[in-house]
């Protein structure tokens, strides 16, 4: 107990290491709350800019095309006419329209710069119009009995509703897995405090390690003592940072705290017993042994998505081992089962899955400290 | 020369620390570039998504939904189980799945739609199911148009797919570069995040190793003047610089197998990733400068880098940003760096580009970067009369 009270004190003494754990996943939690509610309100429909070079001899086109309306009755489109084609093109250029729709012979084709969404937009509307017409075309050919019928039917709309199959969990923010990931990162970076402890008990590498082999004390419950007091700390700082992200930002991270709570538990395990493998089984200098605590940290949020959130799919498609091994990957799952789908089954193969990687960790520490040897302390 | 030799023992003595971060860092650049990257993008793509299907009735409006949507779509068949389909949607085998419940048909020919209804299961908020659900209700909404019309089922699905062979052509521009979104450009989106990560976790360490108690107090000691040691580092930082740029061109060299050294962007792009290497060693100066100690490195390096990328488009496209976010997002450098990567990335053989297109975006950037260096200027100054 006496150890674990000193490392308290010790960590506490030494803010630096904990001060960035804190204010690395508030600054950038911060940052995305402000962009992603943005990005957010920009994935509603805005008026998409096009234009039109020529004219139909049929007048409804244009009437159509001005008169598109979302379902929320918000006008689709916002058209401007070109007497030539230099002209739209300079106007797409210069990004004032998304495309242009180039008329010629009854017919039309859509000019675009690339491929987005917008202009996935246009040719969907034009794809509709072109066959609403063939469609009457077809029928006048082959069925005139019933282009009256057809006409009618297709102006009442004949709707069918699909009813959905909710999945249990609350979560409708896509973005919402960028704060998974910020979380992921924070819990592992225990990793360095990690690092710390697993230094300060080895003899060769620190003054504070050679006094504490030379104590009566066993070196494995001085690790163990260490290990818990570091833990706690962090479990209630990444407590704080969760009680920001989700009564300040308004996060969801599910509905079941104490699960959530046991998700970061276990994710700051993880990172710890990493950081005290690096520092006991590696070889190399401190700094050395920082560096590659630094490194396992950002490889591991990068591969559990924190910079780019679609590569735990692409990962699922090339290598999916990488997702059921990377602590990160683990962390983010365990909160996307509770928050998205409501699945506590997966939640729990995560996180067994997660502290079974960090109980690893800690079995080499342990089988390689119990081992080390010094001819003179 | 004696601070710009030692300046490189110590990058050889932390040779490994620095090889550790730049395989991470451009790990990560070249796997995210790889991804996004197209080559010769010529023509307009239309998104295919894989979706489940869960077929009880095995009637004839899945074999119309099979042959409708079975060529753009990847379709696969599922039982109705819950449990697995949740699995699925999770690990993203598939998108979206519709369940076709018994008697479906049947209360679709007989007009009474909401007698028996579809179902549907989906993540919320994913692009790809938005986009196949809009698709489906069009589909839906014709089918039962022409069954209200007096068709039958048979002959309303042939009508759609002949229906659907009336699509609108799609062309790009003209002064569009087939190639605007090769490996290159989208390589180079990411040079931002690698030049301040590498510069600060690399040249930034090592000026840190400069200013720790105990060596800065001998180097004050020495006869070298401020002046002097001052220009010997930054001397040493530029050159470390210009490895970090040989090495970009030289990835991009082998990534294109040569092509990039002939290609018209060349000169356009060289300027662009030179300001923001500018940029990236100044702030791998001042990280150097005013850090106290290693984790002050580390926690500058991983908050600034992420922040600076978010918010200047390299992670997330510029073209999301809206209103107050681009405004301050304007504020960076790597913003404008990225904007221009990517006018510089469209510039073909016929459309040309001229370099006044270019300059004030540089202009921006290189501002950036001569304001941070001054900052670590008078920081160190500053720091230097406090312990005098």
């Amino acid at each position: 107990m006496q150890h674990f009270l000193y490392q308290i004190k010790k960590i506490l003494r030494s803010p630096m290491v904990l001060f960035w754990s804190i204010s690395f996943p508030l600054i950038l939690g911060t940052l995305f709350y402000f962009m992603f509610s943005s990005l957010n309100e920009a994935s509603l429909f805005s008026r998409i800019p096009v234009g039109v070079v020529g004219e139909m001899e049929e007048p409804y086109f244009m009437e159509m095309l001005k008169g598109a309306e979302t379902g929320e009755g918000k006008a689709m489109f916002e058209v401007t006419a070109y007497e030539r084609e230099s002209q739209a093109q300079k106007a797409l250029k210069q990004d004032k329209i998304e495309g242009y729709i180039l008329i010629a012979d009854e017919d039309f084709e859509l000019v675009v710069k690339d491929s987005t969404v917008s202009a996935s937009i246009i040719k969907v509307f034009l794809d509709q119009y072109k066959q609403n017409r063939a469609l009457i075309e077809r029928a006048a050919a082959h069925n005139p009995e019933k282009i009256q019928d057809l006409v009618m039917a297709m102006l009442k709309g004949g709707e069918v509703e699909i009813e959905d199959i909710p999945l249990k969990g609350q979560d409708k923010d896509p973005y919402n897995q960028y704060f998974y990931a910020l979380l992921a990162m924070a819990c592992l970076m225990a990793a360095e405090v990690g690092v710390q402890n697993g230094l300060s008990i080895q003899a060769d590498l620190s003054p504070l390690g050679a006094r504490r082999n030379a104590s009566p004390k066993g070196k494995i419950s001085q690790v163990v003592s260490d290990f818990l007091a570091t833990l706690f700390i962090y479990c209630v700082l990444m407590a704080g940072i969760l009680a920001v992200l989700v009564y300040v930002f308004h996060r969801d991270f599910g509905s079941s705290k104490g699960l959530i709570f046991l998700g970061v538990c276990a994710g700051c395990f993880t990172g710890l017993a990493a950081g005290t493998m690096i520092a006991v089984v590696f070889r190399g200098s401190p700094r050395a042994k920082d560096a590659i605590s630094v490194a396992f940290y950002m490889a591991s949020s990068f591969l559990g998505g924190l910079q780019w959130v679609k590569i735990t799919y692409y990962l699922e498609e090339t290598c999916p081992i990488v997702n059921r091994i990377n602590p990160a990957t683990l962390i983010v799952n365990a909160f996307k089962s509770l928050a998205i789908f409501g699945d506590v089954r997966q939640y729990w193969i995560n996180v067994a899955t997660l502290v079974g990687i960090g109980l690893l960790f800690i079995a080499v520490s342990i089988v390689k400290l119990g081992r080390t040897k010094y001819a003179s302390i | 020369m004696q601070v710009f030799k030692t300046f490189f023992k110590m990058l050889y003595h932390y040779r490994g620390t620095v090889i550790l971060y730049l395989c991470i860092f451009l790990g990560v650049s070249l796997a995210m570039s790889s991804a996004n990257s197209v080559d010769s993008r010529k023509e307009f793509e239309n998104t295919g998504i894989s979706f489940g299907l869960v077929d009880e009735e095995q009637a004839a409006f899945g074999r119309a939904v099979r042959e409708y949507f079975g060529g753009e779509h990847e379709i696969k068949e599922l039982a109705y189980d819950e449990e697995k389909i949740k699995e699925a949607l999770y690990w993203k085998e598939i998108s979206y799945v519709l369940v076709i419940p018994k008697g479906f048909t049947e209360s679709l020919l007989s007009g009474q739609k909401e007698k028996i209804q579809l179902k549907r299961m989906k993540v919320p908020g994913a692009y790809e199911s938005d986009y196949f659900e809009a698709e489906l209700d069009m589909y839906l909404s014709k089918l039962t148009g022409f069954l209200e019309a007096g068709y039958n089922l048979e002959e309303a699905a042939e009508e759609l797919n002949q229906l659907k062979k009336e699509d609108t052509k799609v062309r790009m521009a003209s002064f569009v570069n087939a190639d605007q979104h090769d490996f290159i450009t989208e390589f180079f989106v990411y040079v931002p995040y690698l030049f301040i990560t590498l510069g600060m976790t690399g040249a930034g360490l090592i000026l840190f190793c400069f200013n720790r108690p105990g060596v800065k107090e001998r180097t004050e000691c020495g006869a070298a003047p401020i002046k002097a040691r001052l220009l010997s580092l930054t001397l040493a930082v530029l050159v470390f610089g210009l490895m970090e740029f040989a090495l970009v061109f030289a990835i991009a060299g082998i990534a294109s197998k040569g092509a990039i050294f002939t290609d018209v962007r060349l000169p356009y792009f060289m300027a662009n990733i030179g300001v923001m290497l500018l940029f990236g060693l100044s702030l791998a100066i001042l990280t150097g400068t005013i850090s106290s100690n290693l984790q002050t490195v580390t926690g500058l390096t991983s908050v600034l880098s992420l922040a600076l990328c978010f918010m200047g488009g390299t992670f997330v496209p510029v073209q999301f940003f809206t209103g107050g976010v681009e405004r301050v997002a304007r504020f960076t450098p790597v913003y404008w760096y990225t904007v221009n990567n990517a006018a510089i990335g469209a510039i073909s053989e016929t459309s040309g580009g001229v370099f006044s297109d270019f300059l004030p975006q540089l202009g921006v950037v290189g501002g950036y970067a001569l304001v941070v260096f001054a900052a670590a200027v008078v920081c160190i100054y500053h720091k230097r009369r406090r312990a005098a």
